[in-house]
Order: structure tokens, then C-alpha cells, then sequence
């Protein structure tokens, strides 16, 4: 409290900017900011403006006596009239005017928007006067309008993004909507917006809730929510759904994304997929197990069938036996042909179970020497001289399972050599590298195949000649082809070019499947 | 010497393989008696005189198949090895079963051979010669 006490009545009077003084101060402001002053003495129609102005607005506003028509020549001439008629009405009921108007720039070629205020006043002399201010606005005009800009650009992605979009609050009220969230609703945007989910999804509104409260609470997103979708007018479907917190900038209210995609065709698709992978998953349980039981009859085929034949084996045997000098040669000739048969089931029976193994269980392969192995095989079929066999020279090594690799051999040089009666049968093995891996030909000079039994040949049992005639049981081709068929490899027969014999090529692939090698 | 001949038991469901073992032993001209069950229970029943069937005494020797109904080989040698009384018995396996595991298993119940009837009759005949030589040989429980 130590100022001095104010003097109420001389000080009061000089404190009190003149008129001339005021005026050139508020010129100073006005300079540095845009906006100026301007009054009109209707009466006299004398129209002043401030010097701010004069800077601003086109230069016949630098004249000495300006009217107000000289302000009416800078307005834009679509307002012109709307402008006019506001200022009468300020005269006539002294309402405030405040209006954004297009005024001409200090070169006339463009407009600049401002801010327009006035006001009627009536002074102590009972003159009445307009006075008012002009703001340079453009500036914010223009944020204005490319806010609106912004805003409509805005909308226009958040309508046609794939996808519905909400805006919710922490009481899963709906903030804001996109048009796709609102037409799987089944509402407008404007019905939706400020709704609460609880109304518009009243089955699933509370696990909506719940994973909003997470998000808000955790401040995490949630991604890939699979959930239905039960509108209360819409259309049901599936979504998939990701949840992102958002904090508001200004309100730091704490709201939230929401994002869904429609997943209902997906879904549906998904499902008959798993459908369809079960019932595969079924067929191959049911081919493995009907495998294992062919499997297992093989065995008991070849097994328990063999004890009772062995039985009917002994039984005749038997009768020859008893019966002793009294037998008869028809009652011996019948007695040796059944066992002949006997023998032969039993073969056939073993032949089975070969064939059902064949292919399995087998080692590794390795990497072989084929002409050491074509040497030792044909140590043990030991040829008649009848049969030359011809190998042709740099036959190719493979890598490759040995024991099936020399059942093959034997079965091809086998069967060369027993369906050849001519007195000078030659047989041929050739080898080469193709595409998929090694392709060997075995070529006779036999008889022949007819084409037409190409592939019978290599069915179980199939055999060209009659078995008392030929021994055999036809299971040979039929092992091979299946040994070749577990490794990937195959085995086909040609006729060789001379048009003579038969020319039986196989394949063996580079890279072997795995399947069967070690099943039992 | 054994002063009282000694059994044969032969336990085995297929009648013409016991009409085989019974040839072969008439052709070695082996005479000892012969006593034939289709199975495990009733070579128990044999063996222990229940079920109104005569026990049979020592000497015998038992011939046994692995594959029967109602009471398998194994099943058998089980039961005769864990009762005191039995649990001496010479037992012979005469199957078609090669199985390594049967063998094995077989073995593991002390049983004095185990023959394969890998080729019928000469099977037979084998293992007859064997037990007649066997039980004229060896020192059988009493």
C-alpha cells in the first residue's frame, strides 16, 4: 500500500486519451495485427477509415471523403446486397452485425474474407453513427475450410474402408459409426451414434463390453477376436474383430477403436475345410486299418491255411501207405495229382504272404555296384547253356535297396530264361540315367507278350502258360511291381525294337519314398 | 531203467497231427502208452484227476502245441509252472509257429525242446525218435 492515493477529478480528465491521440493508437495496433477500424456518419454519409485499413483495402479508399458507397464498390458483389440490407436492419433495430464477408484486396484482384462487426451508436450531439471493426480472416478461413476438407476426406475412408468401425466409450456407447457398421445394423449412422450396444446388440452387448473394459483397462489392443455378430435388426454373422485403447488428445477420455471384418464366408469355407479334413483323416484311418487287415489275412492265410493242408498232405500220404501193395495205379495217380494240388496251394499260400510283405520291412538303400550284383545273381540262376546273357557295358550304379534290387533282377532273368526254348536265347541288360532317375531294360528273345496282356502279367497269380506245363505261380511280376510301386519306381513292358522277344524296363527314381520301408 | 513205461501226453486240438505222432511212434515200433488232450484244461484235468478224468502219474512226458483253443500252450505251461506238483514236468513244444517270440517264450518256461513242424511227417518222425530216445535215456521226475 505504499502508491500514492489516487486524485479522483484532475487526474480522471488528463488520463483520458483525445480523440486524435486514440485514433493514431489504435492505428499502431491495428498495423501489426489485421484488423481495423471503421465509422460512417449517416446523416452526413461520411464513411472514415482507420490507416490499418487503407493498407488493406483498394486504394480508392485512400481518397479524402469517402461515402459509403466507396465501401459498398470493395464488397464482393454476391454479398453486396445481403450486406446492405443487414446494415439497415443494424440502423433500424441496433442489433450487433457480425458477419464473414469477401472484400477486395488492395489490388483488386482478389478477395480476402474478413470478419465484419458494427454497430449503431447515437452520440451525445444526436448524431447517429455506424461504427465497426474488420478483421483479416482469411486465415482462418481457410484452416476452416480445409478442416472441412479434411473432414469430409475423413468421412469419406472411414465409410468405405472394409470393415465396420465404431468409436465406444468405457460404457460401450457408441461414439461414432461408419456407414458399413451402421448398414450391418440395419440403422443410419445419425440412429447409431450416441446409442448404447446394450440396446442395439442386446445378446452379445456384454462380451462387447467386457473386451472393451480390457482394452481400456490394459491399454492394449485386442486383435483377431472371433465373435458373432447378433445386431438386433442386421443380419447375424461372424467377425473379426480388433479392439485399439484411444485416449481423446483434448479430453483425455479414455474410448476405444473397434474394428470388424465380416468373416462369414471364411468361416464357412473354414468349416467345410475341417470337414473335409476330417472325413480324409477318417478314409485314411480306414485305409490303414483296412491295410493292417489285409495285412493280418495275408498272414493267417498263409499260416493257419497251411496246417490243414499239411493235414490233407499226410492223409494221403496215409492212404498210399495202408492201402500198401493193394492200391490200384488209378487210386496212385489220383493220390499223387491231389497232392501235386496240395503242394501248389501251399505255394501259393507262401506266394501271398511274399507278395503282402513285398516292399516292406526292407533295410536301407545303399549305393550298389549293379555289375557285381547282376554277377552274384547270376551265379545263382546258374543259366543252361542254352541262354547267353548279354550286359551291356558302364551299366549305371544306383543307390537303392539291395534285396530288392536282386529279387528284381533274379525274377527278370528267371523268367527270360524258363519261357525261352530256343536253342540260342539271348538276353540283354541295359542300363541309363533319365530324367526321373535309372531306367534298366531286360530284353529276351523268347516268344513274346502280346500287347494286349502288358499289364496283366504284372496281377497277382496272372501267368501266360498253364502251371503243369511251366512252374510257377505268377507272383514274381506282381512282387517287383509292388517293390517298384512303394519306392516310387515303376516297371512296364515294351517290344524291343527287333520286333523279337521282350523288352521289360524299370525304373528306379532318384529320390525313394519312405513310406512303407519301415512298416512292418 | 524205468521200472513203470512212461506217458505220453500229447496235448494238440488237431486230431491228424496226433494220428501223425501216433504213426510215427508205431513205425519206431514204440509201445508206451499214450494219452491225448485237446487242450490246455483238459491236459490239467489229466494231469491233476479232476473233473472225473484219471490223474495221471509219473513218468510222462508232455508234447505240447502253442495254438489251441479254450487254453493255449502258453496258458498251459503258466498254469503247470506255478503248481508245485506240476511245475517238474518235461515238457516238449511240438507248433508250426517259427516266431522268435514263441521260442523265446517257451524257453522261458524251462521247457526241455522246442520242435517245429516245419515239413510234416518228417517232423513226426523226428520227434518221436527224440522221445523214444529221451525217455529211454534220460532220468525222468518221479
Amino acid at each position: 500500500m505504499t502508491a500514492p492515493e489516487k486524485q479522483p477529478s484532475s487526474t480522471k480528465s488528463k488520463s483520458r486519451l483525445d480523440s486524435q491521440t486514440d485514433s493514431e493508437f489504435l492505428d499502431l495496433i491495428s498495423e501489426s495485427t489485421s484488423f481495423g477500424f471503421w465509422k460512417w456518419d449517416i446523416e452526413d454519409n461520411i464513411l472514415s477509415v482507420s490507416n490499418s485499413l487503407k493498407r488493406i483495402l483498394p486504394s480508392n479508399m485512400e481518397a479524402e471523403n469517402l461515402a459509403i458507397e466507396d465501401l459498398w464498390a470493395c464488397l464482393h458483389p454476391e454479398e453486396l446486397t445481403e450486406i446492405k440490407e443487414d446494415i439497415q436492419r443494424c440502423v433500424q433495430t441496433r442489433v450487433l452485425i457480425d458477419k464473414e464477408i469477401r472484400v477486395k484486396a488492395i489490388n483488386g484482384d482478389f478477395y480476402i474474407w474478413m470478419q465484419l462487426k458494427c454497430r449503431v451508436k447515437q452520440n451525445d450531439d444526436g448524431q447517429t453513427r455506424l461504427g465497426g471493426t474488420l478483421i483479416d480472416i482469411s486465415e482462418a478461413v481457410d484452416l476452416k475450410r480445409k478442416l472441412q476438407q479434411q473432414k469430409t476426406e475423413l468421412r469419406f475412408i472411414f465409410d468405405n474402408v472394409p470393415a465396420k468401425i465404431w468409436y465406444k466409450d468405457a460404457s460401450n456407447k457408441i461414439l461414432r459409426m461408419n456407414q458399413k457398421a451402421a448398414n450391418s445394423m440395419g440403422i443410419t449412422v445419425k440412429e447409431g451414434e450416441g446409442a448404447d450396444t446394450y440396446k442395439l446388440f442386446p445378446d452379445m452387448a456384454k462380451k462387447y463390453h467386457t473386451d472393451d473394459l480390457r482394452v481400456i483397462k490394459t491399454n492394449e489392443p485386442l486383435r483377431g477376436i472371433v465373435e458373432e455378430f447378433i445386431p438386433l435388426k442386421g443380419k447375424r454373422a461372424w467377425v473379426r474383430t480388433d479392439k485399439f485403447p484411444y485416449t481423446d488428445p483434448i479430453s483425455q477420455e479414455k474410448t476405444l477403436l473397434v474394428m470388424s471384418v465380416d468373416i462369414t464366408a471364411e468361416k464357412f469355407i473354414q468349416e467345410e475345410l475341417e470337414q473335409k479334413r476330417m472325413a480324409l483323416q477318417s478314409y485314411s484311418q480306414k485305409l490303414e486299418n483296412a491295410n493292417k487287415e489285409l495285412e493280418n489275412f495275408a498272414y493267417v492265410a498263409s499260416h493257419d491255411l497251411k496246417a490243414p493242408l499239411r493235414s490233407m498232405d499226410n492223409l494221403a500220404v496215409w492212404i498210399e501207405e495202408d492201402l500198401g501193395s493193394d492200391i490200384t495205379p488209378g487210386t496212385a495217380e489220383k493220390l499223387a495229382l491231389l497232392r501235386s494240388r496240395v503242394l501248389r496251394l501251399e505255394d501259393m499260400l507262401k506266394d501271398i504272404l511274399a507278395f503282402s510283405y513285398a516292399g516292406k520291412n526292407v533295410s536301407s538303400p545303399e549305393y550298389l555296384d549293379v555289375d557285381a550284383l547282376l554277377d552274384e545273381v547270376s551265379n545263382w540262376l546258374s543259366p543252361p547253356s542254352t541262354i547267353t546273357i548279354h550286359r551291356a557295358p558302364d551299366l549305371p550304379n544306383v543307390k537303392m535297396i539291395k534285396t530288392m534290387m536282386e529279387q528284381i533282377f533274379l525274377n527278370l532273368l528267371s523268367n527270360a530264361i524258363k519261357h525261352n526254348p530256343k536253342k540260342n536265347g539271348t538276353i540283354t541288360i541295359e542300363g541309363y540315367a533319365v530324367k526321373d532317375g535309372t531306367e534298366f531294360i531286360v530284353t529276351d528273345n523268347g516268344p513274346g507278350i502280346p500287347e494286349r496282356y502288358h499289364e496283366y502279367v504284372f496281377e497277382l497269380f496272372k501267368t501266360l502258360r498253364p502251371r503243369d506245363k511251366v512252374a510257377g505261380s505268377g507272383i514274381g511280376l506282381a512282387i517287383i511291381k509292388k517293390m517298384l510301386d512303394s519306392i516310387g519306381g515303376d516297371i512296364w513292358i515294351e517290344v524291343p525294337s527287333s520286333g523279337v522277344g521282350t523288352a521289360f524296363h524299370f525304373l528306379i527314381p532318384e529320390v525313394m519314398l519312405k513310406g512303407n520301408s519301415n512298416a512292418k | 531203467m524205468q521200472s513203470k513205461p512212461v506217458t505220453l501226453l500229447i496235448v494238440e486240438d488237431d486230431e491228424i497231427d496226433v494220428m501223425g505222432i501216433q504213426r510215427a511212434l508205431n513205425s519206431l515200433k514204440v509201445a508206451n502208452p499214450l494219452v491225448v488232450a485237446d487242450d490246455g484244461i483238459e491236459a490239467l484235468e489229466i494231469l491233476r484227476g479232476t473233473n472225473g478224468r484219471e490223474k495221471l502219474e509219473q513218468p510222462y512226458v508232455i508234447l505240447l502245441d502253442l495254438n489251441m483253443p479254450r487254453m493255449n500252450g502258453v496258458e498251459f505251461l503258466d498254469e503247470i509252472r506255478t503248481d508245485p506238483e506240476l511245475k517238474k514236468s518235461i515238457v516238449f513244444i511240438l507248433t508250426t509257429s517259427e516266431s522268435d517270440s514263441d521260442i523265446m517264450q517257451a524257453y522261458d518256461y524251462n521247457v526241455a525242446g522246442y520242435i517245429v513242424k516245419s515239413d510234416a511227417r518228417a517232423s513226426f518222425m523226428e520227434a518221436a525218435s527224440l522221445l523214444s530216445f529221451y525217455w529211454t535215456i534220460v532220468e525222468l521226475p518221479k
